[in-house]
């Protein structure tokens, strides 16, 4: 119980550090804020003007203090450029970025776990290497090359699946899974690969424990032995992996929604780098920088749920 | 099925890899109730042989021949798996070497231990079969059997472990129970209690006992009948007594006189190395290691013998001379350099004073304190030039703490260490006029450089003519040709590693030498060898010699002084006779009562 | 033997692309950023051995020059990777205590910002472009050398020929560079071959989203992002870059897995 204590409060500091970090990192832009909102012909006292309007001129604890405080209560602030609150737009954006990346960890799990465990069990068989070498093949595609590729398959050749575009889930589910299948494949194909070597790995070094030998020894047939005392062993570390392949997935989001014109938080960021939309970035990337401690803080507990010599610690 | 038919027996068994014939056609029996021992050094194929009687070997090697149950209809070589599972476990349980890793670190072993009951039916029930478990682990003499069954493994000593093994294993009531090298990881007092127990167990049920080790005097104490392998062929087998007392076979003999650490003679290691599989001679395997070999051991012996449990491999197990004979036992004629033992007045070259080691323990709650366990006790010891002391004690019980903390490797929590009568500290004090030689010879050697760069390590100007005349010499001083030196550590045995190590340690002429289990790691054939240039290293250089070690023999043969520990505390001291003749500490005497002894 | 052929396929799909990145410097069929409005979407064979793109550029000379971004992007990325994270692994794992934590915090907390999402804050202030992308990555992948030194340092310094240097008097330093780097080379470099193969999918993707290598020089990502609104007529302008993408990443990919049966034979056949 006092581990999950500490690590609790260890996430809070981190992402305090975290926030601030990226905070100071894009108050140092070359160009201010006023600047970049008047344009390159602004006289200096319009900047100062609306810097002053901006609170861009405060000192930058007192700013992050601002800001921070504002953070707590979902008030991301309003855009220099847009004018818009940022808090909503996230908000919408984040709800779109979390079904795209569920359904590709969906895909990616489904793939790897019967392929991983396949490829352990055949690996000294022709079989066995296919597998691999196929694993091999996926990690070496990017996503947005597997975006590609999926779209000239499945939206040029057969036409049966759009090939971007998005429609929200209350609108219309039917609709709403169309729009996700290739990008979810995209998503979920590469992260498969690499989670069917890390299965197969981490079963393969599990298989060769001396406890495997005696749970054959005892008469457990070679198939009951790899999952009832092989898988769950094998979970450990490959849990550790799952929880860096979510990051990867969040991050991998933002590449695939260009790739798909679908409008999440990635897209969202990207134009904020685009209109140099220092708030708006800096708050997406908040959200994503939270979103992957919180991964890594769950990863951890999990980790000492599934091993039991971590728990009595 | 009759009376007379055997348990288990095996024809003709070989193992194949891919490149090499590990296994080459073993035959042997065992009758119901008998417990049958095999003897062989790493590398002689008897842990093949009890895998591949089961079917468990692993998938890149393939076995050969025949192996036969009674009252199973099929030969267990070619059986399918399904048939071959709803054997093991049942009729014959295994227990394994290492404890540690060969239970299920995720499951209670309780239900490691139901989980054979209930797949074969004999407790079918969960019910049933937990209360089943807990009586089982009573009868293995677990103390508090149903907290143990409750437990994960990481939970439980290593004997506890092992006791939870054997559980596993008898939990259908086997008719045969194969283990391989049981106790080898365990502490000498621990072994006993594990092997007294397999013995009474399976005596009293009636089970047969396939016992493997590397240990003569553990196999003689605990079989009925012994087989002795080398190079994947049995060479000798028969009653225990017979062979142990009238060893037909030039390897037998060989490894008898190896093990036997008579203090005051020189050990007899058997000369060169134990060869790959793929390099062993063609016809008799051992023929390039034996002294009494001529052309017709090229041709392979078959076992021969009045009855078929008492055979012999070899061409001239006849014209042997009798047993013991002068040649092949130890040299007792040695005399010892006179200083020896008697160095009460020479130097002091080390002292310690009140020297302490605590660690602190992982903190135990979010605002806890941390818990500090005592590794060593304070402890005043003094080592004179000339002097030989050996510290014997089994895990945990400070042994490796005290060296690293007398060689500076360590810093003592109290107290301290004076070297050569200054009182200067670990970092500066003993400089190189101190030496360490390792446990692992393998581990003590960088593997990135040269056997020259290693051994010349110590010396101050390393690269200089003088430095490299000086590895020479080392080199011949410990038995190694002068092109040894241009190799890496990874192309040498491990004797021949361990001889390195010492070289090292002695490169820099110092007037004090530790060493940390210099053998355990070493096979027995070898042990003796490094044992000896060890011995003789030390007095000819006329160094003090502090040895450490689990094992009593190699303490025994070595040293003249002897300092017991237990639990970090040192419970007695003496000379070596008068510590063995006379044990005054209750756990020295059960020490001593533990170490295995050749029954002849 | 699986594990040679890996490692022999894996060194020459990676000596292929050197090679190629090599020759683009000195020679290629075409300028590649020649615009010849007469020859747009030109097909494969003919004078143009791949064809030209929409803006009658040479398609096999502007893959030549972006293997050599490629090149260029792996080895900055790994380089800053390799300089920042070994040093701190190895002397995290040699001290101990305090430094030892205030490091592998730093590199843990550097671990919450993934590659690409630091690429992007960086292109925000500093503007896109190869090196920016680069050093991005090679911040972002620091912590993991960094990880991977200290746990193979603290493997190496537990064995006992580490105590041995320190009965012959040697120092620190003395340890850290005969002893400890030898012996965590083949690791590092495992993990280095590792690493390059990610920081060029990751150049490729900040290129495709147009945040890494600037237009006109053409880099495989920003090929992919100018092909893709053709997909539908000349699918052909994807296939070329999206295969020397995926070929070269597979290349090292084989190549570290090679190597790693060769550091750890103990492991062939595992990964």
């Amino acid at each position: 119980m006092s581990h999950v204590v500490r690590r609790t409060a260890t996430l809070l500091v981190s992402v305090v550090v975290a926030s601030f970090v990226v905070f100071a990192f894009l108050a140092v832009l070359p160009g201010n804020a006023a600047e970049v909102a008047l344009g390159t012909n602004a006289t200096p006292a319009a900047v100062a003007r609306l810097s002053r309007e901006f609170g861009t001129d405060r000192p930058l604890l007192v700013q992050y203090a601002d800001w921070a405080q504002g953070l707590l209560h979902g008030d991301f602030g309003t855009s220099y450029v847009t004018h818009e609150a940022i808090g909503p737009r996230i908000a919408n954006r984040f709800a779109v970025t979390v079904w795209l990346v569920a359904g590709g960890m969906l895909v990616a799990l489904l793939l790897a776990l019967p392929a991983g465990v396949l490829a352990a069990a055949w690996h000294r068989t022709g079989r066995g290497a296919l597998l691999s070498g196929l694993s091999q093949v996926g990690i070496a595609v990017p996503a947005f090359l597997a975006g590609i590729l999926l779209v000239y398959a499945f939206a040029v050749r057969v036409g049966a699946l759009p090939a971007g575009g998005y429609t929200p889930l209350a609108e219309d589910p039917q609709d709403w899974a169309r729009h996700l299948v290739l990008p979810w494949l995209s998503l979920g194909l590469v992260q498969g690969a690499v989670l069917t070597r890390y299965v197969r790995s981490a079963l393969l070094s599990v298989q060769r424990q001396d406890f495997m030998r005696t749970a054959r020894a005892k008469g457990v047939r070679r198939w009951a032995a790899l999952c009832r005392h092989g898988l769950p062993n094998a979970a450990i570390p490959v849990v550790t992996v799952l929880g860096l392949q979510l990051s990867n997935l969040l991050v991998g989001a933002i590449v695939v929604e260009r790739v798909f014109v679908i409008p999440g938080l990635g897209d969202l960021l990207l134009r904020g780098v685009q209109d140099r939309d220092l708030l708006l970035v800096q708050g997406v990337v908040v959200v994503l920088v939270v979103a992957v401690l919180v991964v890594n803080l769950v990863t951890d507990l999990l980790y000492r749920v599934l091993d039991p010599r971590l728990r009595s610690r | 099925m009759s009376p007379g038919e055997p348990l288990l027996e095996v024809t003709n068994l070989t193992v194949d890899s891919g490149s090499a014939r590990l296994v080459r056609g073993i035959g042997f029996t065992v009758a119901r109730g008998e417990r049958v021992g095999v003897i062989g050094e790493s590398g002689s194929g008897k842990s093949l042989t009890a895998l591949a009687c089961l079917g468990l070997l692993d998938d890149g090697l393939r076995p050969g021949g025949s192996v036969r149950l009674a009252g199973v209809e099929f030969d267990l070589l070619g059986a399918s798996d399904r048939q071959l599972s709803a054997i093991r476990g049942k009729r014959v349980g295994m227990v394994f070497q290492e404890p540690m890793t060969a239970l299920n670190p995720v499951q209670r072993v309780g239900s490691q231990i139901t989980e054979g009951m209930r797949l074969h039916g004999t407790r079918p029930t969960r019910r049933v079969a937990d209360e089943a478990a807990v009586e089982l682990l009573d009868r293995l003499r677990l103390p508090a059997p149903r907290q143990a069954a409750r437990s994960f493994p990481h939970q439980l000593s290593g004997g506890q472990r092992q006791r939870g093994v054997l559980g596993i294993a008898l939990s259908n009531d086997p008719d045969l129970l194969i283990c391989d090298e049981p106790t080898t990881a365990l502490d000498v007092t621990v072994q006993k209690e594990i092997t007294d127990l397999i013995v009474g167990d399976c005596e009293e049920r009636g089970t047969a006992v396939l016992f493997i080790s590397h240990d003569l005097a553990l196999v003689s104490s605990v079989c009925h009948r012994v087989l002795v392998m080398y190079g994947g062929r049995i060479v000798e087998s028969g009653p225990a007594d017979r062979v142990l007392s009238a060893p037909k076979h030039p390897y037998t003999r060989a490894l008898l006189a190896a093990c036997d650490l008579t203090p005051g003679s020189r050990a007899r290691a058997i000369p060169g190395v134990v060869p790959a599989p793929k390099d062993l001679p063609a016809g008799c395997g051992f023929s390039n290691r034996c002294a009494y070999a001529d052309e017709q051991c090229a041709a392979p012996p078959e076992p021969t013998g009045e009855k078929p449990d008492d055979t012999v491999a070899c061409w001239h197990h006849d014209a042997l001379p009798a047993w013991p004979s002068a040649a092949e036992s130890p040299d007792r004629d040695r005399t010892e350099p006179a200083h020896c033992g008697k160095a009460v007045d020479s130097e002091l070259l080390l002292s310690t004073q009140g020297l302490t080691r605590r660690y602190q323990g992982r903190r135990t709650g979010l605002f806890g304190k941390r818990p500090t366990f005592r590794a060593l006790e304070p402890i005043d010891l003094d080592l004179r030039a000339g002097q030989r002391v050996g510290v014997v004690g089994e895990s945990g019980a400070g042994k490796s703490t005290l060296l690293r903390l007398l060689a500076g490797l360590d810093r003592p929590s109290d107290g301290g260490v004076r070297y050569f009568g200054r009182a200067d500290g670990p970092s500066g004090g003993a400089g190189s006029r101190l030496q360490v030689v390792f446990q692992d010879p393998m581990g003590s050697l960088d593997p990135r450089l040269r056997v020259r760069e290693i051994i010349a390590e110590p010396l101050p100007a390393r690269r200089s003519a003088a430095a490299r005349e000086r590895v020479s010499e080392l080199l011949t001083a410990v038995g190694l040709p002068e092109e040894a030196g241009e190799r890496y550590p990874h192309q040498l045995s491990g004797g021949q590693r361990q001889r390195i190590a010492i070289a090292r340690a002695l490169a820099p002429e110092p007037a004090v030498l530790l060493a940390d289990e210099p053998v355990s790691a070493l096979d027995v054939s070898v042990r003796a060898e490094v044992l000896d240039l060890l011995r003789t290293a030390t007095t000819e250089r006329e160094m003090a010699l502090c040895v450490i070690s689990h094992d009593l023999g190699v303490i025994r043969y070595l040293c003249d002084t002897v300092l017991v520990l237990r639990d970090g505390r040192l419970v007695e001291s003496g000379t070596v006779e008068s510590v063995w003749e006379a044990p005054r500490h209750p756990y020295t005497k059960q020490l001593l009562g533990a170490v295995p002894r050749m029954r002849y | 033997m699986r594990s040679r052929a890996t490692l022999v396929t894996g060194c020459l799909i990676v000596a292929l692309v050197l090679a190629v990145a090599a020759v683009s410097m000195v020679w290629t069929p075409y300028d590649p950023n020649h615009v010849d409005a007469a020859r747009q979407l030109a097909g494969a064979g003919g004078e143009h051995l791949l064809g030209t793109d929409q803006l009658g550029r040479d398609v096999a000379s502007r893959l030549m020059v972006g293997a050599r971004i490629t090149v260029f992007a792996g080895v900055v990325a790994v380089g800053i990777a390799l300089l920042a994270g070994v040093p701190m692994g190895v002397v995290a794992g040699m001290t101990g205590g305090w430094l030892s934590t205030v490091i592998m915090r730093v590199s843990d907390f550097l671990l919450a910002f993934p590659a690409l999402l630091l690429a992007i804050m960086l292109a925000a202030v500093y503007g896109s472009g190869t090196l920016t992308a680069m050093v991005a990555i090679g911040i972002a992948s620091a912590p993991g050398f960094a990880r991977v030194s200290r746990a193979a340092t603290l493997r190496v310094m537990t064995a006992e020929y580490i105590d041995a240097a320190r009965l012959a008097k040697r120092g620190r330093v003395a340890i850290a560079l005969r002893h400890v780097l030898p012996n965590i080379a083949d690791i590092v470099i495992v993990q280095a071959s590792v690493s390059f193969s990610t920081a060029i999918l990751a150049e490729a993707a900040l290129s495709y989203l147009g945040l890494g290598t600037t237009p006109p020089t053409p880099s495989w990502g920003r090929m992919l992002q100018e092909s893709q609104d053709l997909l539908f007529s000349t699918p052909q302008l994807s296939l070329w870059p999206g295969l020397a993408v995926a070929a070269t990443v597979l290349g090292l990919n084989l190549l570290g897995d090679g190597l790693r049966d060769r550091v750890d034979p103990a492991l062939e056949g595992v990964r």
